[in-house]
């Protein structure tokens, strides 16, 4: 009737949610027999009367009809005609779902046949309305709730509301006043923007609406659309005064007549009624608005070309102009938010997916005769809207599976020792990052022989292949298309579409799921989703000089790969390459070969000796339990990229997620994890889930304690927190400048401070109220780090990268939780330091010589350097050696006091050199120690027999200088130091 | 074959490039715009067909290879190379590379000549893919313009995606 279309998208939206919150409120309603039904009873009559308003409005017949006989049918539940018995809730919810199949094409409504649900439901409205009224009646006649209505004339509101009997009865006590509300639907909706289903819930609000009617004037319908005024008279009952209810209802253009008051009611001045809510619709339309996707997705667009623009402008900004560079940092945080806001504006509670199953399985378990209680918790936690809507169909499957297969008959479950009714609970929560969401059952449980067996029958596995695969991943061949192991195919979860369809629709927005179950006890099905798709933080990683993004969420572990980690690590295995990792073995996926070499232009063409570079990194990636080597050339960073879908002709590729436009306007592609693995066929493979634990194989890689901070606002930087002595809080105005230096007192010492720009080229360190200073743990020194944020103190397995960035001090580089952080030497910086503010203090202490000489023998550099200069700073002479058989050489011809010696290295390693030391008779004496990442007691006895005085795991400076010269004095004790020997 | 197009009787304009020395059209209806920014990145393990994707003005782009289309050898962008984008309405997020032109050029029904399959091509592998793709002749000063229709290549490179196995 109204030919505003944004009208009827509003009614469509607003009837939405009442369906969503009537079809609760109806299965709270069967549930809640013995409890008070008043609350949901009101609630259900509310939702079917706007419902109805609405409908009326715009036009829609059938669905103001079905409306009305739902409102009629409820409200004879509340005066008890009808009970509520199972099958009254299930005519009920089939009016439901047949109005909102009406309101899911509003259009043409009207032209569907609604003569079948009108019957099924007369019954129920006839109960108590028969004696009074006559049933449910076309438009053209009044209503029957409104027989007690007068005809209305337009033009007065004296006499238009008459009071029957029937009326009287249903006055209720507590609400002493009656009202005759009159307004004009078109008026309130033109002159003051108030849609009707606004306008009926202010009246709701302001009171209980006990008859009502709109009234259109003019010619009858088949002359053409009628014109305005639409009357809407109302009979309302209210526990407040005139005054007060006028200020409730909030309607300037409505009229409203006292018409009684029942005797002795006090008149509640001003105050609202206690009974009603205390307007929250009145807060609500003050902080809430409708906005349409496309816009909300426009905005997300437009935040995205604004870190495009961001990114560029600062890759082209002058270094030194800092107050440009200012406004960029300024612009970088509020772009950050920007996006940020903007991405949740599209997020919504997952309750709005979760409150459909409750109805599900209500109809479920009444089909197949089961009892089944749903439990929903976390309904409040957001999710992407794009991904909610995705979600739907896998979660339906998972549910219904639930109830088909997994909860079983009430007998069944009672001879099983179980309470009669199962239960199905449903959760929601954010984990690292991540949507958890999981779907549990006591039911039957999974049954993996089944599995087995179906999986033979289907050729899918054969035998040798399922008895290495562990439960989990025996449950997880359930999501294999065509797999189904239901012994009937029943209406439910078996019409032959199988569970492939969850992870379909999961692949499809980046989440996994995972399966658990106990044979008995039930199943638990847990999906982990990405909490938008409309920002992904990526790895950006090279290969043959493209760039390539690797979801974070996928990423587990940057390794550097560099000659020797591939050679100690990466193992030819039967078909591919393996690489050791903390106790697993991981296959081995390089970006190369996945994605074979296809370029055209010459300017993009790799030479042969480039490609096969044995160095580069590789991330660990880890889809669900499994995990991978994906080997590559280079990081280029981490990033928030904005996604962009994948044009629809390369989905097929299948090894591709999405694409992205880089900072200098580039395209990447972003690849899929779990794409690759399939690409290159690992996730089949027992191998591929990467829990077979090496058999002794200890971990090689260390977790160590570090100490990430800041000092400028850019770099993100790191120390191992063995050279930290201790972190002290300093108020800068406390730093005392003498000449060039700067010192504070901590403790009662006065403490120099050492800026880190002064040392690095990198940012100074901020100034704040507060900053912190980093103590030595050289306790000789008196000297601390300036930092102006500390960041984090985690426990890693570290994987420097001594690369990437060269300075003197730094030991490398490492990718910490997708940043670079910059990991100092502390001890050399200090050092260096001191070299250009005390020189004095480098020279040796008063009369000690060198301390000793030290030859330190390892394969890596890195390692020799930073023992070597460690050495160095405790005043010793250093001489290196790469392996044990120059080291040999090294030991004859210079005769070192000490020798410092790793133990696996290439041409000799440590064991052989000790032993060859050990028959020497002209070096067999010299102290050894030897210093490995190796930390077993197997290895330490191994050290032990080849001939070591000590074993130091590397790398703890302290212990290693300790045993360093406790050797050094035993062997000068017992007279016999070589190196004073040599000297002679 | 699509005879109501090219037998109207008003001038047509077509967006007029090259693949090597022959020159093709595409009518500007189907038009989006002419870049000459040819940055693109490549997609590995897609068909030939597909030269990669480009980024213009925030928005990307499959682009695809003339030459391959045509069944010619691939042959690296250059100063010359121009992307040739496609009308939503024809094919969505999709482009040309041409090898130079970009020009347009308008000529009357009568200089055009609708084509069928008989036409002589090369011999290479995909020359029954190219000479479905041409649907007319037009007679130029001194050469033929051969008259690409733009809505079956969208298609061809549908199918050429759709059946191109991935190869392990």
């Amino acid at each position: 009737m109204s030919q505003d279309p944004g009208f009827a998208h509003r009614f469509v939206a607003e009837a939405r949610e009442h369906l969503a919150a009537m079809a609760s409120a109806m299965l709270a309603l069967e549930r809640n027999q013995r409890g008070s039904p008043q609350p949901l009873i009101e609630e259900l009559l509310r939702a079917a009367h706007s419902i109805k308003g609405g409908a009326g409005f715009t036009g829609r017949r059938n669905i103001e009809q079905l409306a009305h006989g739902f409102e009629q049918a409820i409200e004879n539940i509340r005066d008890g005609s009808i009970d509520r018995t199972a099958e009254v809730v299930d005519t009920l919810l089939a009016v439901l779902d047949r109005i909102a199949t009406l309101v899911d094409d509003v259009d043409r409504s009207d032209e569907s046949d609604i003569s079948e649900p009108l019957a099924r439901m007369r019954p129920l409205t006839t109960a108590g309305t028969s004696p009074h009224g006559p049933p449910v009646q076309t438009r053209d006649e009044p209503p029957p709730g409104a027989a007690s209505l007068a005809t209305a004339t337009p033009t007065t509101t004296e006499g238009e509301f008459k009071i029957t009997e029937q009326l009287r009865k249903a006055w209720p006590d507590d609400r002493g006043f009656l009202y005759g509300v009159k307004l004009d639907w078109s008026q309130c909706e033109r002159q003051f923007g108030l849609p009707p289903m606004i306008v009926a819930e202010r009246i709701e609000r302001a009171g209980r609406v006990l008859d009502s009617r709109t009234q259109v004037a003019g010619p009858a319908l088949r002359d053409g659309p009628p014109r305005p005024p639409f009357w809407y008279l109302a009979i309302v009952s209210s526990s407040v005064a005139l005054d007060a209810f006028t200020g409730e209802l909030d309607i300037s253009c409505a009229t409203v007549v006292q018409l009684g008051q029942k005797p002795g009611v006090a008149s509640e001045k001003d105050r609202p009624p206690a009974a009603e809510a205390p307007r929250p619709r009145g807060a609500a339309t003050a902080t809430s608005l409708r906005v349409s996707v496309p816009l909300v997705d426009r905005m997300m667009a437009l935040a995205g070309e604004l870190v495009l623009v961001r990114n560029q402008a600062l890759r082209s900004a002058d270094p030194a102009n800092s107050p440009l560079r200012r406004l960029l940092r300024r612009l970088d945080s509020v772009t950050n938010e920007l996006q940020d806001a903007a991405l949740r504006m599209r997020t919504q509670p997952v309750g709005t997916l979760f409150d459909r199953f409750p109805r599900v399985v209500r109809d479920l378990a009444r089909q197949l005769g089961k009892q089944i209680d749903v439990r929903i918790t976390g309904a409040e936690v957001e999710l992407d809207k794009t991904i909610l809507e995705l979600l739907s169909d896998p979660l339906t499957h998972l549910i219904r599976n639930c109830c088909d297969h997994g909860i079983e008959m009430p007998e069944r479950r009672v001879e099983s020792g179980k309470p009669p009714g199962g239960r199905i609970g449903l959760s929601a929560r954010q984990e690292r990052g991540q949507i958890v969401i999981e779907i549990n059952d006591d039911g039957r449980g999974i049954d993996a022989e089944a599995i087995r067996r179906t999986a033979i029958e289907q050729g899918l596995k054969r035998g040798d292949e399922l008895d290495r695969m562990s439960d989990r991943q025996l449950f997880g061949l359930i999501l294999l298309s065509g797999f189904s192991t239901a012994k009937r195919l029943t209406d439910l979860s078996g019409r032959g579409v199988g569970m492939d369809v969850v992870k379909t629709n999961l692949d499809q927005i980046g989440g996994v799921v995972e399966i658990d179950s106990v044979a008995g006890r039930g199943s638990t099905f847990t999906l982990r989703l990405p909490l938008t798709l409309a920002i992904m933080p990526c790895l950006l990683v090279q290969t043959d000089g493209q760039c390539y993004g690797v979801p974070q969420r996928d990423v587990e572990e940057i390794l550097l790969l560099d000659a020797r980690v591939a050679r100690r690590r990466i193992e030819r295995s039967h078909d591919g390459e393996v690489l050791r990792w903390r106790g697993r073995l991981l296959p081995v996926v390089r970006i190369r070969d996945v994605l074979g070499r296809q370029t055209f232009d010459a300017s993009e063409a790799v030479t042969g000796e480039a490609a096969t570079a044995s160095t580069g990194y590789a991330a660990v990636v880890r889809l669900g339990s499994r995990r991978f080597v994906l080997a590559f050339d280079e990081v280029v960073g981490s990033e928030n990229i904005v996604v962009k879908p994948l044009h629809p002709l390369l989905r097929p590729l299948g090894i591709y997620a999405a694409t992205t436009i880089l900072g200098d306007g580039g395209v990447a592609l972003i690849l899929s994890g779990e794409g690759v693995a399939r690409h290159v066929g690992i996730l089949d493979k027992a191998v591929g889930d990467g829990v077979e634990a090496l058999p002794g194989a200890a971990s090689d890689t260390r977790e160590e304690s570090v100490l990430l901070f800041r000092c400028g606002p850019e770099e993100l930087l790191g120390v191992h927190m063995r050279a930290v002595r201790r972190v002290v809080m300093i108020a800068p105005d406390r730093i005392t400048r003498i000449g060039a230096r700067e010192l504070v007192n901590v403790d009662g010492a006065a403490t120099n401070v050492i800026r880190i720009d002064h040392v690095l080229n990198v940012s100074a360190c901020r100034d704040a109220d507060r900053l912190f200073l980093l103590l030595s743990s050289d306790r000789d020194r008196h000297v601390g780090l300036l930092v102006s944020e500390i960041v984090d103190t985690p426990t890693l397995a570290l994987q420097l990268d001594a690369r990437a960035y060269r300075a003197d001090g730094v030991l490398g580089s490492a990718m910490i939780r997708g940043q670079i952080a910059l990991f100092l030497d502390l001890d050399r910086i200090v050092r260096i330091w001191e070299q250009v503010n005390q020189p004095g203090l480098l020279a040796l202490p008063d009369g000690k010589a060198a301390a000793g000489r030290i030859l330190v023998v390892d394969d890596t550099r890195f390692f020799q350097k930073l023992v070597a200069e460690h050495l160095r700073g405790a005043r010793y002479e250093v001489t290196v050696a790469d392996n044990g058989s120059a080291a040999l050489a090294r030991l004859r011809e210079e005769r070192p006091d000490l020798v410092v010696c790793d133990i696996e290295m290439p041409v000799m390693d440590g064991h052989a050199f000790a032993r060859a030391v050990r028959v020497d008779p002209s070096i067999a004496r010299t102290p050894l120690v030897a210093l490995t990442t190796l930390n077993t007691p197997e290895s330490r006895a191994a050290a032990a027999q080849s001939g070591f005085d000590a074993y130091e795991v590397k790398l703890d400076r302290q212990t290693l200088l300790a045993t360093v010269d406790r050797l050094l004095n035993r062997a000068r004790a017992s007279g016999e130091l070589a190196g004073a020997q040599s000297h002679e | 074959m699509n005879e109501g197009v090219l037998n109207d009787s008003s001038p047509r304009a077509f967006c007029a490039f090259r693949a090597d020395a022959r020159l093709y059209g595409i009518d500007v209806a189907c038009l989006r715009e002419i870049s000459a920014n040819t940055t693109i990145t490549p997609v590995p393990r897609a068909p030939p067909v597909i030269r990669g994707l480009a980024n213009l003005r925030s928005r990307i782009f499959l682009i695809l290879d003339l030459r391959a289309l045509l069944g010619l050898p691939p042959a690296p962008c250059t100063a010359d190379s121009r992307l040739i984008i496609l009308k939503p309405t024809v094919a969505e997020d999709m482009g040309l590379l041409a090898d130079r032109g970009g020009d347009i050029l308008t000529a009357l029904p009568d200089r055009i000549a609708s084509v069928d399959a008989a036409l002589p091509m090369s011999d290479a592998p995909s020359a029954d893919q190219a000479r479905s793709l041409v649907v007319g002749m037009c007679k130029l000063e001194n050469e033929l313009m051969m008259i690409i229709d733009a809505v079956r290549l969208a298609d061809t490179v549908a199918r050429a995606t759709t059946n191109t196995e991935v190869i392990r």
